[in-house]
């Protein structure tokens, strides 16, 4: 194998210009900064390739959503790409289901340095540097949304006296929280002969397969939505007689974080708030922003208030207030999810034979008894059979969410039996 | 909470109008239109306003309205005050606290008026009615009893479904709830996506349409250039028009004259300069010749002296030395008169040195540095010997005085010292006097603690025997009542008792009696007395005797040691006699003598201590005298040796005169004389010799001066005679010297100035010959054979240079102006052209460019445009804004749809617990409904019940019997609503102030036995709530009476 050094990064997932999901507030302010978040992330990684001096770029897939029909999106991907070209970088991408070559495409007309590898079988690219192959980098590109084949059969190693990279949109093992498209297995990639598996789709960072050959999956750029929590980046690869380093570099403007705190040891309102704003100062980073999802949980005094008093309305409001979002180091609450109950003893009320009792009684056995569920199930769900005001828009929970749901209505239901009760106190 | 007063202002038929109630049960008794419906109205009036009071104005007078007092459950007063034609009522407490209606609603628990006519307030219609209690209201409260709360499962579920209507409803054309709202901005928003997502594909058109473009207008910016280019060949074309005429014309002309290629440049101008040059050089030659000729006639002319020259170095010396010979002359005659002063002085210093010295001796005289050297070291080594010798003398005399100063001192110390030794007492051995002393201190010190210890121990003896004695005495002494005291204390009792009865008995026999039962009385109580008291000083003695028998003790020890330390003062005593007899022959001491003794003892070893003292100081003193002594033997030794030192330096001193021939009696120090004559001596006579010299030096060269002035004047001279002569003769060579020598400079002159004009000249005639072969030679090169020739062809050279000239300048601007083209083609186009063609054609052209440059604009300005929208396109967020909001929307209506679902399921879940409820458990309301029936009926009816799902009551009798309501008699009917309402009243008493029953006659219909039974329930009744009963039937008031026993019961006859 050729010994000399050379160092690439290795990013999937950009969702160029593609919204946030599962966010609710309608600050315009807010809005503007995660609309430009995948922006903001996209040029940290243009900025990481251009000061670490790589050699080349791959990226796995989903630069943009073609679902969208996104102009701004590709045009931002190339002004990046002119400013690699610039800065004497290559590019090779591979397509993946979000921007298959099935869909629209802008024209534009791409900068030398970019390859973008074709549909139909998996292509090899030789890497020059000074004057010798140092790698050779394969890859594919989806040819539509639906790709349920293994793309990665067709992968073959033809020299191995070059460094191979494989460039893969992929469901390694059938995750079954991503769409499972172009589906294969750990053992398959382990057997072809590559030297690093450059892998898009699943938006968790993930090493699979330490070394020999690397397996990775650097997770997306940004994060779009509550479930995709913690560091978002890129893997920086530095390859030295054959030998891979890599390390995981961060390229996310704004960091999803759900907090959590209980109600159940506080008095009052000021000590809620306190007890968050402490919690904020250990969340608070250098640069960007974080989004938290704030769960009040507990049973506690404080429980009556949020719910019946407007109290939720106004500490989210106070919450907000207090920070700068245009500036570095925000923390924004997205939305306030009560979970909190009543500070009641629920034992003491199974126990007795009262309405509130048979009421206890009754949830209890909604949750256990798929006959009771069923039957609450079939007229909870009534509103989603509205297709015109509900059923087009949004699809009914699944049934472990309406569970969750079930428990929270049991805290309403509560409340109203015992309001005279809470009221007194 | 209870009723306690009342005043009615004015309502009805009353008028200022009080009544006063009881915790318990009030009856108001009164006859038909007595005022008890009144009354009621009243109350309830009062409670929840006017409604009902309208049908009841003041007939009787007084405002209409009145005031209540109820005390709740902790005592605390509240007046209700109303006045109904002012719409006026004010809840206050008694510490004047107002309360609001609402306030006071929720203290007795929120009654409706409806709930408070129906449980708490009715009479019979309201009873028989049972309508009354299926209100909704009332059997929702019946279920609500088992809820721990005041309100209704239907309020709740009222309260739920509001919430729930606010987020959604299905159907609805004017529907605004949540749902629709978000619903309806999700629909706008899917529209506005929809058309912009419409966008991107008009990019790539208008990308195609901007890449043709950009083809169209790269075709027509080339063409535009070629144009312009052949605008730019034609315009050259017609500006080099002229040009091109004139070319022509000088290339014909060029070609009508001879070809004369060749002429020298500047031929003319060359040929008149060589002609002038000719005459110059021959005017020049001229001139030469002529004064060459006459510096040759100069040179013939000059006369010199040549004896003069040859002479010439001796006659410059003479002049040099001149002033010498002079000079010497003139100091001959001084230095004669120095010579013969240095030979008098001479003889002078001989003749004192003595007779001995001559000048050959003086020249010998030895007086260099090292002789008086010698001289100085030997006067040196005389005064230092001198000086030794005094300085010893000196110390010798100080040390005898000192000595003699010692020796005095010695004497008086020790006469000082026979003094003291008379002086001593003992003269014993002062170790021996001091160990006495030392011994003896000892001893007083012993016996002065001895002493002390006596005087402690006679001091504790004497406290302790009075001790002793008083608790002897204390002992012994110990009695309690005398006998007298015996005696008198009976009689005085016997006294107080006769006395008193005699006098009110009036008989003496029961005086007597009494005054010996008196006596009686009295010596028993004194011995009871007294034997009580001597017990308990029994016990006390026997502990004061033990205490005495330690004191004894006490004291026995301490005498002893009394004894002991005594024959230890005696011992002490006895020692310091024996030490005292040591030194006084004496038996007995006293210790005064004692004290004499060691005093004197003392003072002795004072005394043998200074006596030690001068020793010291004495022997000390001796041995200084010895060393003085000592030391003036060494110094008189040294004395001697200076002496001997002295005599054999004046031994030498004579030895080092004699060996330089000088008189023996000599001394060095007056060597220093004659040793300065014999120097001046010495210098005189150098003197002497070296004038002698210096005459005989200057005679010589005054001659050899003048034997020269000879040989040059050929005449002879006498010294000092013709001395003034030879001056003049040296003066006179001199003159004529100096003309000699000038003459021969200006020949020398002349010489040099012959040659160069003759060099001169030479030069001039070889220009001259240079001049006219270039004359010729310029012929030749011009081609013609004389100088009228030369002109003839100069003339047509001339002409054709200037028409070749003006050829150049055109054909040259020509080219200039058609520059950037080929030049043969432009020529060649040139020469097929006329003037009309071209301008035709340059017209033709720019016509073209115009319209191209027309369409050029319009196309640029279109592909601007495109490429502004294109980036507009680039930059639109409106896509992504849109996007945005479709998931915020979305979020928010499943946020809308959640709280939707969880209030429908805490709905649904009520809903279920409520049925679980009635099915499962009958409420608490229908159980205690159960206990009134069974007591009213004597166990008839066992139990109330409400089957699930239906809104009914049921009774069930002792035979587990069910029963319709329709089945019941009248009075067992209102007998089970009785029941309820009071299990009712009961329920609500459980959550909230309760409130006072009031029924009117309602035990109408009810058989005397069952009236009974109902008056036990009220009794029961009673247990949580106030009780006002209006009935016009005695006997009804008697079976309360009876049932009550009078307890807590309180008729008010209206």
């Amino acid at each position: 194998m050729v010994d000399i050094k050379f160092k690439f990064v290795h990013a999937a997932d950009l969702h160029l210009d593609s919204p946030f999901y599962g966010f609710s507030a309608e600050s315009e302010k807010i809005q503007k900064i995660l609309r430009d978040a995948t922006f903001v992330a996209f040029d940290n990684l243009i900025n990481l390739c251009i000061e670490e001096d790589v050699d080349f770029l791959v990226i796995a897939g989903d630069i943009y959503d073609e679902a969208n029909n996104n102009i701004r999106g590709q045009y931002k991907f190339y002004e990046g790409m002119k400013r690699l070209e610039q800065n004497g970088v290559k590019v090779f991408v591979s397509h993946g289901n979000h921007d298959h070559l099935g869909g629209y495409r802008a024209t534009i007309k791409w900068p030398e340095n970019v390859h973008f590898f074709s549909c139909e079988k998996p292509q090899e690219i030789p890497f020059y540097k000074n004057g010798t192959v140092v790698a050779s980098i394969h890859g594919v590109s989806y040819p539509k949304r639906d790709v349920r084949e293994n793309l990665v059969c067709d992968f073959k190693v033809t020299s191995q006296d070059t460094y191979n990279i494989a460039v893969v949109h992929t469901n390694v093992g059938g995750r079954s929280d991503y769409e499972n498209y172009a589906p294969c297995k750990k053992e398959e990639l382990l057997k072809k002969g590559f030297d690093y598996w450059a892998l898009g789709h699943v938006h968790k960072h993930e090493i699979i397969n330490p070394a020999k050959p690397v397996i990775a999956y650097p997770g997306n750029t940004q994060a779009r939505n509550i479930k995709e929590t913690g560091s978002k980046g890129v893997l920086l690869v530095e390859v030295e007689d054959g030998n891979t380093s890599y390390e995981f570099k961060e390229t996310q403007y704004v960091t999803w974080i759900e907090l959590k705190q209980s109600i159940t040891e506080l008095q009052s309102g000021e000590e809620l708030i306190e007890a968050i704003l402490k919690k904020f100062t250990k969340i608070r980073p250098q640069k960007g922003g974080v989004i938290a999802r704030l769960y009040l949980e507990g049973r506690g005094e404080l429980h009556y208030e949020l719910t019946k008093k407007g109290f939720d309305k106004v500490l989210l409001e106070l919450l907000r207030e207090q920070e700068e979002v245009e500036r570095d180091g925000f923390v924004w609450v997205e939305s306030l999810i009560l979970q909190t109950g009543l500070r009641i003893d629920k034992a003491k009320y199974l126990q007795e034979a009262s309405i509130v009792g048979d009421f206890l009684q009754v949830a209890g056995k909604t949750l256990q008894s798929e006959e009771f569920f069923e039957k609450i199930k079939k007229s909870a769900l009534q509103i989603y059979e509205d297709v015109n005001k509900v059923g087009r828009y949004i699809s009914p929970p699944s049934d472990e969410e309406l569970k969750s749901w079930l428990q929270e209505a049991e805290e309403v239901g509560l409340q109203y039996l015992l309001e005279d009760e809470l009221d007194a106190t | 909470m209870q009723l306690k007063n009342i005043f009615i202002d004015g309502f009805g038929i009353f008028s200022n109008k009080k009544l006063d109630f009881i915790a318990g049960l009030n009856i108001v008794f009164g006859n038909n239109e007595a005022g008890k419906t009144t009354l009621l109205s009243f109350l309830r009036s009062m409670f929840f306003g006017k409604k009902g009071a309208e049908k009841y104005p003041p007939l009787s007078g007084g405002n209409h309205g009145g005031i209540i007092i109820m005390e709740d459950s902790r005592g605390e007063e509240i007046k209700i005050e109303r006045d109904f034609s002012a719409r006026r009522y004010i809840f206050q407490k008694a510490n004047g606290t107002v309360v609001t209606e609402s306030e006071f609603s929720k203290m007795i628990g929120n009654p409706t008026e409806t709930l408070f006519n129906n449980v708490f307030c009715f009479g019979l219609d309201e009873l028989a009615d049972f309508k009354t209690l299926c209100d909704e209201e009332v059997s929702g409260r019946i279920y609500s009893a088992g809820l721990g709360s005041t309100k209704s499962l239907v309020s709740i579920n009222g309260e739920i479904e509001k919430i729930m209507e606010s987020i959604y409803k299905k159907g609805g054309r004017k529907d605004d709830r949540e749902v629709k709202r978000i619903a309806n901005t999700l629909q706008e928003l899917e529209f506005k996506i929809k058309s912009l997502k419409e966008i991107p594909h008009k990019y790539n058109e208008l990308k195609a349409e901007l890449a043709e473009l950009e083809e169209q207008l790269q075709n027509d910016e080339e063409k535009q250039v070629e144009l312009k280019k052949e605008i730019a060949f034609y315009e050259s074309l017609l500006k080099g028009w002229e040009h091109w005429l004139k070319i022509r014309e000088y290339e014909e002309k060029l070609n009508s004259l001879e070809k004369i290629e060749n002429f020298p440049p500047n031929g003319l101008s060359i040929l008149e300069s060589l002609k002038s040059q000719l005459k110059e050089v021959e005017l020049e030659i001229e001139v030469k010749e002529s004064s060459f000729r006459q510096i040759a006639r100069d040179l013939e002319s000059l006369a010199i002296d040549n004896f003069i020259l040859e002479n010439r170095t001796d006659i410059e010396n003479l002049k040099d030395n001149l002033a010498l010979f002079n000079e010497n002359r003139q100091h001959m005659e001084q230095l004669k008169r120095e010579f013969e002063t240095t030979c008098s002085k001479l003889k002078d210093i001989l003749h004192n040195l003595g007779s001995t010295w001559d000048e050959k001796k003086l020249q010998r005289a030895d007086v260099s540095l090292q002789t008086t050297a010698e001289i100085e070291n030997y006067r040196k080594r005389f005064e230092d010997i001198g000086w030794q010798k005094r300085t010893l003398q000196s110390t010798i005399y100080d040390l005898k005085k000192e000595k003699n100063e010692l020796h005095e001192e010695i004497q008086k110390k020790t006469a000082e010292k026979d003094k003291l030794i008379k002086s001593l007492v003992f003269k014993g051995n002062p170790e021996e006097i001091k160990d006495t002393i030392y011994r003896m201190e000892n001893l007083f010190e012993s016996k002065k603690l001895v002493q002390l210890k006596n005087e402690n121990l006679e001091q504790n003896l004497k406290i302790l025997r009075k001790q002793f004695s008083e608790y002897e005495s204390d002992v012994n002494n110990f009695k309690f009542f005398g006998k007298g005291v015996k005696i008198s204390t009976a009689l005085l009792f016997a006294t107080i008792f006769s006395i008193p009865i005699y006098l009110l008995s009036n008989n003496v026999f029961y005086g007597i009696l009494a005054f010996f039962s008196g006596v009686l009385f009295g010596t028993a109580t004194v011995l009871i007395i007294e034997k009580i008291i001597t017990n308990q000083f029994r016990k006390d003695k026997k502990e004061k005797l033990v205490r005495l028998a330690e004191i004894k003790d006490i004291i026995y020890t301490n005498e002893i040691e009394l004894e002991k330390s005594n024959k230890e003062l005696a011992a002490i005593d006895e020692k310091l006699g024996k030490l005292a007899g040591l030194f006084f022959q004496k038996k007995e001491f006293s210790d005064e003598e004692i004290y004499e003794v060691k005093r004197k003892l003392e003072k002795d070893i004072s005394t043998e201590t200074r006596i030690s003292i001068i020793d010291d100081s004495l022997s000390h003193l001796e041995k200084r005298l010895t060393t003085k002594k000592r030391e003036i033997k060494e110094l008189e030794e040294k004395i001697e040796l200076l002496k001997k030192e002295s005599y054999s330096l004046m031994q030498k001193w004579q030895d080092y005169l004699s060996a330089r021939g000088l008189p023996d009696e000599l001394l060095p120090e007056n060597m220093g004389n004659v040793i300065e004559a014999v120097k001046k001596g010495k210098d005189l006579l150098e003197d002497k010799n070296s004038l002698e010299k210096e005459i005989a030096s200057r005679e010589n060269s005054i001659k050899k001066y003048a034997c020269k002035v000879s040989e040059l004047t050929g005449r002879e001279y006498k010294i000092p005679e013709d001395a003034e002569q030879i001056t003049t003769e040296v003066r006179n060579l001199q003159d004529k010297l100096l003309e000699t020598t000038e003459l021969v400079s200006k020949k020398e002159q002349l010489l040099a100035k012959k040659q160069s004009a003759w060099q001169s000249l030479e030069k001039e005639k070889e220009k001259l010959k240079k001049i006219n072969k270039e004359i010729r030679d310029l012929f030749i090169l011009a081609g013609a054979e004389n100088e009228e020739s030369f002109l003839q062809r100069f003339e047509i050279y001339k002409k054709r240079q200037l028409f070749s000239d003006n050829l150049a300048t055109h054909t040259a601007n020509l080219k200039a102006i058609s520059q950037g083209f080929e030049f043969k083609l432009y020529k060649k186009i040139l020469s097929e052209s006329n003037l009309t063609i071209l301008k035709d054609k340059l017209e033709k052209l720019h016509g073209e460019l115009r319209g191209l440059a027309k369409r050029l604009a319009e196309n640029r300005e279109l592909k601007g445009s495109i490429i502004t929208r294109l980036e507009s396109m680039c930059n639109d967020e409106k896509l992504a804004e849109c996007l945005f909001k479709r998931n915020i929307y979305q979020e928010k209506l499943k946020n809308a749809a959640k709280k939707w679902v969880v209030h429908a399921m805490a709905k649904e879940m009520i809903n279920l617990a409520k049925e679980k409820y009635e099915r499962e458990r009958q409420p608490a309301v229908l159980k205690n409904a159960s206990r009134y029936i069974k007591l009213i009926t004597d166990g008839k009816y066992q139990k109330i019940f409400s089957p699930y799902g239906e809104h009914v009551l049921r009774l069930e009798n002792n035979r587990g019997k069910t029963c319709e309501l329709s089945q019941l008699s009248r009075g067992t009917a209102e007998q089970l609503y009785m029941s309820m309402r009071y299990a009712l009243v009961e329920e609500f008493a459980k959550r909230a102030e309760s409130l006072p029953v009031i029924m009117d006659d309602t035990f109408v219909n009810f058989d005397e036995i069952r009236i009974k039974r109902t008056a036990q329930a009220v009794h029961e009744l009673l247990k949580t709530n106030q009780v006002l009963f209006f009935t016009c039937h005695r006997h009804i008031v008697k079976i309360f009476k009876d049932v009550f026993q009078q307890e807590r019961i309180h008729v008010i006859n209206l």
